[in-house]
C-alpha cells in the first residue's frame, strides 16, 4: 500500500466516493478508506435516490447504475386506526430519461460509485477503519488506522463518515446539538416476485412506486416508507431517538405495527424477509452542520447533517454527493497549494450557494414541524375523519357539506380551531 | 389475520395481536450476513450498568442485544450487532460503553442495504 496521498477520504458512501472522484479529476492522489468489506456493506437507507447531481461527475450514470426501478408514482399515505388517506402523483414520463427518482440497493450502488473513483486511479482500501487524524504545524499530517500500526500520510482529509460521526465528534467538528436530532431507521427487505409487484402496485416492468407514510406510530414520532425494488420491497420506519428513549418501545415493534396496518398489509402479503437493517439519520439539517472545515479537514455528507428530512421529502444521497463534490474540489486544491491559512469559509460558502445549503436553509423549520405533535397525531386524525365524513353516505340524513365535515373532524380529533389555524400557517411558512 | 387493526400502543402497552405476529429477534436477524469478530467491539462496564435506572439500551437496541439479568446487571451479546450506534447515543450511564467498530470489516455486511 502506498502510504502518501494528497487526500485521504474517510468512508466510501456517496459523499466519500463523490469527493474521491472529484479530487482525482483535479489531479490529486487519493486514498478512499472504507471500514466495510465492500462499499455499502455497512450502509442503510430507505431506497429512493435522485441522481441528477451525478451529471457533473459521472454523466453516463443513467445507462450504468445498478438500478432496481425508476419511480413513476409517488404516494403520501396518512394513516389512522383502520383507514388511510393517500395522495398519488403518477407520471409515466418519470420512467424515461432524464428520469426523477430511482430505487437502488446501497450494497450495489455504493460499490458502483466507488468503482468509478477507482477507474480514475483512486486507491480504494476496504475492511479498514480510520481511527484518528493527526496534525502538524496547524494542518493535517496523517491518519491512523484501527487495529494496525499503519499510518497514511496526507495533506488533506475529507471526513465522509456518515451519521454516526465518531471522528468528527472527537475532533470537535460536529454540532453539539446533532445527537438531539437523531432518528433511528429500522427497515426490512422483503422478497416478492417481480410480476406480483407489478400487478399489486400497478406498474410496468422497471417502473416503481415510492410511498411515504405518516401517522400510525404514536406515541413515537417519525414516519415510515414503502418502496418497490425489482423483486423486493423496502419497508421501514424512522423514529426519533428521543421518543424511543422516553416511551421504551422497541423499534421493530413500530415496524410491525406499520406492516400490520390494513392499508399496508395487503401490499406486502406473501413476501419473505431477506434482510433486517438499522441505521441512524441526523435530521437537524443546516443548523447542525457543525464546523465544516478546519486545518485541511473537510466534513461532507451526513457527518455534517446534510440530509433533508421533511416529511414528503427524504433526500440524503443527492445531498451527500453534492457536498462530496465540493469537498473533493476544495480538498484537492488545499493539498496542492499547501496553504494552511486557507479560509474555512470558502467551503461553507460554496455549500451554502449550492442546492444543499439553499434547500436545507429554506426548509430549516420543516423537520420540527413534521415531528410536532400536531402533524404526528392530530393531522392524521383530522384528514381521515374529514374524508370519512365527506365520503360516507348517510342517507336518509342530509349531507353535512365540506366545511361542516371538516370542522366536525377537527372537533372529533379534539383539537381546537386556533391550534389548527396556527399549525396551518406554520406549515405554509415552513414549506414556503 | 383479523381485519381489525388496533392502535398497538394503547397506554404504551404492546397489544396481544402484535405479540402474536412478532417473530423472535433471532429469526429476524437470521436473514442477515455477519462475519463475527472474535473479540467484542462493544464492551460494557457492569459497575455502571448495575446502577443504571433507565436501562434504555434494553428497549432501544434494534437487535435486542441487551438483557437485564436478575442482579440488575446487563447481559450483552455483540455478535449480531447492526453497528447503528443507538446504544452509544442513548446510554444513560456515564462511560458505560466502550464502543468501536469491529476490526477488518467484520460484523454485519448488508447484501441489500
Ligand atoms: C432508514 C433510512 C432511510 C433513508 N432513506 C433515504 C432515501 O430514501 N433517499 C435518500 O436519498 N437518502 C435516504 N437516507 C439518507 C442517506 O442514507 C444518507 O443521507 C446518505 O447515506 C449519506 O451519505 P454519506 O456518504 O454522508 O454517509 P454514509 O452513506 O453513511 O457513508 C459513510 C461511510 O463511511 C464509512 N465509515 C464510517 N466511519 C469510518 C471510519 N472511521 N473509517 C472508514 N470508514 C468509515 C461507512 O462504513 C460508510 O460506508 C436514508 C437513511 C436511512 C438511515
Ligand atoms: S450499535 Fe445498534 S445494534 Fe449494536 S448494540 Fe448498539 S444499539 Fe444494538
Ligand atoms: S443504558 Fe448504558 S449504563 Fe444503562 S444499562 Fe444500558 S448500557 Fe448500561
Amino acid at each position: 500500500m502506498n502510504t502518501f496521498y494528497d487526500l485521504v477520504v474517510v468512508g466510501a458512501g456517496p459523499a466519500g466516493s463523490a469527493s474521491a472522484i472529484t479530487a482525482a479529476r483535479a489531479g490529486a492522489k487519493v486514498a478512499l478508506i472504507e471500514r466495510g468489506i465492500y462499499p455499502g456493506a455497512k450502509n442503510v437507507y430507505g431506497g429512493v435516490m435522485y441522481l441528477g447531481v451525478l451529471d457533473k461527475i459521472v454523466p453516463s450514470w443513467r445507462e450504468e447504475i445498478p438500478y432496481e426501478r425508476w419511480i413513476t408514482k409517488r404516494e403520501t399515505m396518512v394513516l389512522d386506526n383502520s383507514s388511510s388517506v393517500t395522495v398519488t402523483y403518477h407520471d409515466e414520463s418519470w420512467g424515461e430519461p432524464p428520469y426523477n427518482g430511482v430505487t437502488c440497493l446501497r450494497s450495489k450502488f455504493d460499490s458502483w460509485l466507488a468503482s468509478k473513483a477507482q477507474l480514475l486511479g483512486v486507491d480504494l482500501i476496504t475492511s479498514t477503519t480510520v481511527s484518528d487524524i493527526q496534525f502538524h504545524n496547524g494542518s493535517v499530517k496523517r491518519v491512523a488506522l484501527k487495529d494496525t500500526p499503519d499510518i497514511v500520510e496526507c495533506k488533506s482529509v475529507v471526513l465522509a463518515e456518515g451519521a454516526l460521526s465518531l471522528l468528527s465528534d472527537r475532533l470537535g467538528l460536529s454540532s453539539p446539538h446533532k445527537n438531539n436530532h437523531l432518528t433511528l431507521g429500522v427497515k426490512e427487505v422483503l422478497k416478492l416476485d417481480a410480476e406480483i409487484i407489478n400487478e399489486r402496485f400497478n406498474v410496468s416492468y422497471d417502473h416503481g412506486v415510492d410511498i411515504e407514510i405518516l401517522g400510525g406510530l404514536s406515541p413515537l414520532a417519525g414516519g415510515a416508507f414503502l418502496y418497490t425494488n425489482k423483486d423486493t420491497l423496502s419497508i421501514g420506519v424512522i423514529v426519533t431517538l428521543n421518543t424511543l428513549k422516553h416511551h421504551k418501545i422497541r423499534p421493530e415493534f413500530a415496524l410491525e405495527q406499520i406492516k400490520a396496518h390494513p392499508s399496508i398489509e395487503p401490499l406486502i402479503k406473501g413476501s419473505k424477509r431477506t434482510e433486517y437493517l438499522a441505521h441512524l439519520i441526523p435530521e437537524g439539517g443546516w443548523k447542525d452542520r457543525g464546523v465544516l472545515m478546519r486545518k485541511g479537514i473537510y466534513v461532507a455528507g451526513e457527518a455534517a447533517s446534510s440530509t433533508l428530512a421533511a416529511g414528503i421529502w427524504l433526500e440524503g444521497v443527492n445531498y451527500a454527493i453534492q457536498m462530496g463534490i465540493v469537498a473533493g474540489e476544495q480538498a484537492a486544491s488545499y493539498a496542492k497549494d499547501e496553504n494552511p491559512s486557507r479560509s474555512p469559509l470558502e467551503y461553507q460558502n460554496a455549500i451554502e450557494g449550492s442546492f444543499v445549503g439553499k434547500n436545507l436553509k429554506k426548509l430549516q423549520h420543516a423537520p420540527d414541524l413534521v415531528l410536532s405533535d400536531f402533524v404526528q397525531r392530530s393531522l392524521p386524525l383530522i384528514l381521515n375523519k374529514s374524508a370519512k365524513n365527506i365520503l360516507t353516505v348517510k342517507d336518509p340524513l342530509p349531507k353535512e357539506g365540506g366545511i361542516k365535515a371538516i370542522s366536525n373532524a377537527i372537533k372529533d380529533a379534539r383539537v381546537d380551531k386556533t391550534t389548527v389555524l396556527k399549525a396551518f400557517l406554520k406549515t405554509l411558512w415552513s414549506f414556503r | 389475520m383479523s381485519n381489525q387493526w388496533s392502535p398497538i400502543y394503547e397506554k404504551d402497552q404492546v397489544s396481544q395481536e402484535l405479540v402474536s405476529r412478532y417473530v423472535s429477534m433471532t429469526e429476524r436477524l437470521s436473514s442477515n450476513t455477519f462475519f463475527i469478530d472474535n473479540k467484542p467491539h462493544i464492551v460494557i462496564d457492569q459497575d455502571v450498568c448495575s446502577g443504571c435506572e433507565r436501562k434504555t439500551c434494553i428497549t432501544a437496541c434494534p437487535a435486542e442485544l441487551f438483557v437485564e439479568l436478575h442482579d440488575s446487571s446487563i447481559g450483552f451479546n455483540y455478535e449480531y450487532c447492526l453497528e447503528c450506534g443507538t446504544c452509544l447515543i442513548l446510554c444513560s450511564g456515564d462511560g458505560a460503553l466502550s464502543w468501536s467498530y469491529p476490526k477488518d470489516g467484520r460484523g454485519v455486511s448488508y447484501l441489500y442495504g
